[in-house]
């Protein structure tokens, strides 16, 4: 048994060979690791710039919450929007949304703006729409009460903070991104027969019927 | 009074990512540095330890840590460098950033934050990722060896990795110890300093940090914790995101299974929203 091992050794240029073979196997996939991940970033942005011609072509609207919100719901999670048109526009429905008080006692004052700047100061309350909202949907000019008795879910009174946006405490972001071109990328020609590559990330798409599905 | 105030501030807004991206180049450097060192030491473990023990008849060390475990850290490996995760792309700015926009999720309320570069409110656990630069929902971290972020829809993927890397490393030191412990009558030569040593601490170095790192995220799946957001002391103890044990390794695993995000984007609006009337615009 033992003079079996030690018969068993590789000649020295055998271990001189296979060592040079595993030097070669190791550039060559690090290098192809380098390439695919240089060609990945250079398609997220190609389909990260389709996407936006897309948008921008109009062939839909989409809500990235509403995604969101249903891909959770056919998961079990009991999720929903509340939307509410801006602060300044429905300050005098202040009353009309107030309407129940028992909700108006479980607010605090910095409930609705938790997440803000701290320096920030309370306004005026702002009532949500306590429906899913679906797809586009615009401020509304005038607002309108709504019934608590048509939503599962009770109305809020939100402190909202007047013409602070929510990005004071948002990390600072990049100047460009791969998901998210800037406005100012330069123009380019709408190739629709290119929505294959955003549709199915595989090269089996049409888009006619993709457009006319909606 | 408390119980709103621990409910709401979900997002974690302190990380810092770095201001000037780093070049593609140098950010896959750690990523093809991961896979070649896979490739030698794989190499090396097969050439010497396997060798010599299936020369010797001892033919299930090469079978269990030939094809099952090294075919699936190494496609793992691969998949995860290149695959995406759930990438959210820019929205149809439809409602504007002074639209108050919160998410109620198990009776708990998300106040959303707008951004400017996407065109929406950002969801729940929905960063910018700034090594890769996009939005990933739920994300859960870059990681580095990979340079890849880890999402929902590869979060699944990464937990297979660190199992299959946890389960090659406990083979190959397991493989390499009994080749040490049979040729101890022999003289050290070639074959066994670098079948033995050189093969058997990389995966011995490598095996307590991969099982603490692979706990660690099995039980932030098991809580629906992620590590890109902020500890939160729910409602007492309250976690609105939890599914449970079974239901949070279901979603991990099994959600994330499905098309593409834009045309899912598409049919779950048309699918959830008997509103939802396409718009279409002028402008082109």
């Amino acid at each position: 048994m033992d003079s079996q091992w030690e018969d068993l050794s590789l000649p020295g240029v055998w271990v001189s060979l296979y060592f040079g073979f595993l030097g070669l196997c190791s550039v060559v996939t690090g290098g192809c690791i380098l390439f695919l991940h240089w060609r990945k970033n250079l398609r997220r942005e190609e389909r990260a710039q389709e996407w936006v011609e897309v948008m921008r072509a109009g062939a839909f609207t989409y809500s990235p919450l509403l995604y969101w919100i249903n891909k959770r719901q056919q998961y079990g999670m009991n999720a929903a929007i509340n939307t509410g048109p801006p602060p300044a526009v429905i300050k005098t429905e202040t009353e009309i949304q107030n309407a129940d008080p028992l909700w108006e006692l479980d607010i605090p004052k910095s409930w609705s703006y938790a997440a803000q700047d701290s320096s920030s100061k309370v306004e005026a309350p702002v009532p949500l729409q306590p429906a899913l909202q679906v797809g586009p949907q615009q401020p509304l000019p005038t607002p309108m009460p709504q019934s608590q008795a048509s939503s599962p879910f009770p109305i809020l009174i939100f402190q909202e903070v007047p013409f602070a946006f929510s990005l004071c405490n948002l990390p600072p972001m990049l100047n460009h991104s791969a998901s998210y071109p800037l406005a100012t990328c330069p123009e380019r020609n709408v190739h629709f027969p290119s929505l294959p590559t955003l549709a199915h990330g595989d090269h089996c798409f049409n888009a006619k019927p993709f457009a006319s599905e909606l | 009074m408390q119980l709103w105030q621990d409910a709401m501030p979900l997002m974690k807004e302190h990380h810092h990512p770095p201001q000037v991206p780093l070049p593609c180049l140098l950010l896959s450097l750690l990523a093809a540095f991961t896979g070649v060192l896979l490739v030698p030491v794989s190499g090396l473990f097969f050439a010497f330890p396997c060798r010599w023990l299936a020369q010797n008849g001892e033919w299930a060390f090469p079978i269990v840590t030939g094809l099952p475990l090294f075919v699936l850290t190494f496609s793992s490996l691969v998949f995860l460098n290149f695959s995406d995760p759930d990438i959210l792309h820019q929205g149809s700015n439809a409602q504007g950033p002074r639209m108050v926009c919160v998410v109620w999720v198990n009776h708990i309320a998300f106040r959303l934050q707008w951004g400017p570069q996407y065109c929406f409110h950002r969801p729940p656990r929905t960063y910018q990722c700034p090594w890769c630069n996009i939005c990933v929902e739920d994300l859960e971290h870059h990681c580095k060896c990979v340079n890849n972020s880890i999402g929902q829809c590869n979060l699944g993927f990464f937990m297979l990795l660190v199992l299959s890397l946890c389960l090659s490393s406990g083979a190959m030191l397991v493989t390499s110890v009994v080749f040490l412990v049979r040729t101890t009558h022999l003289p050290l030569g070639m074959d066994r300093l670098l079948g033995s040593i050189l093969v058997t601490v990389p995966p011995g170095g490598f095996l307590v940090p991969l099982l603490v790192l692979l706990l660690m995220k099995a039980r932030s799946v098991s809580t629906a914790q992620r590590s890109y957001e902020d500890k939160y002391q729910y409602l007492q103890g309250y976690h609105p995101l939890d599914l449970g044990c079974a239901g949070n390794w279901y979603w991990t695993l099994c959600a994330a299974l499905g098309p593409k995000y834009i045309a899912e984007a598409v049919r779950m609006q048309r699918a959830e929203g008997p509103d939802w009337v396409p718009r279409r615009s002028s402008t082109s």
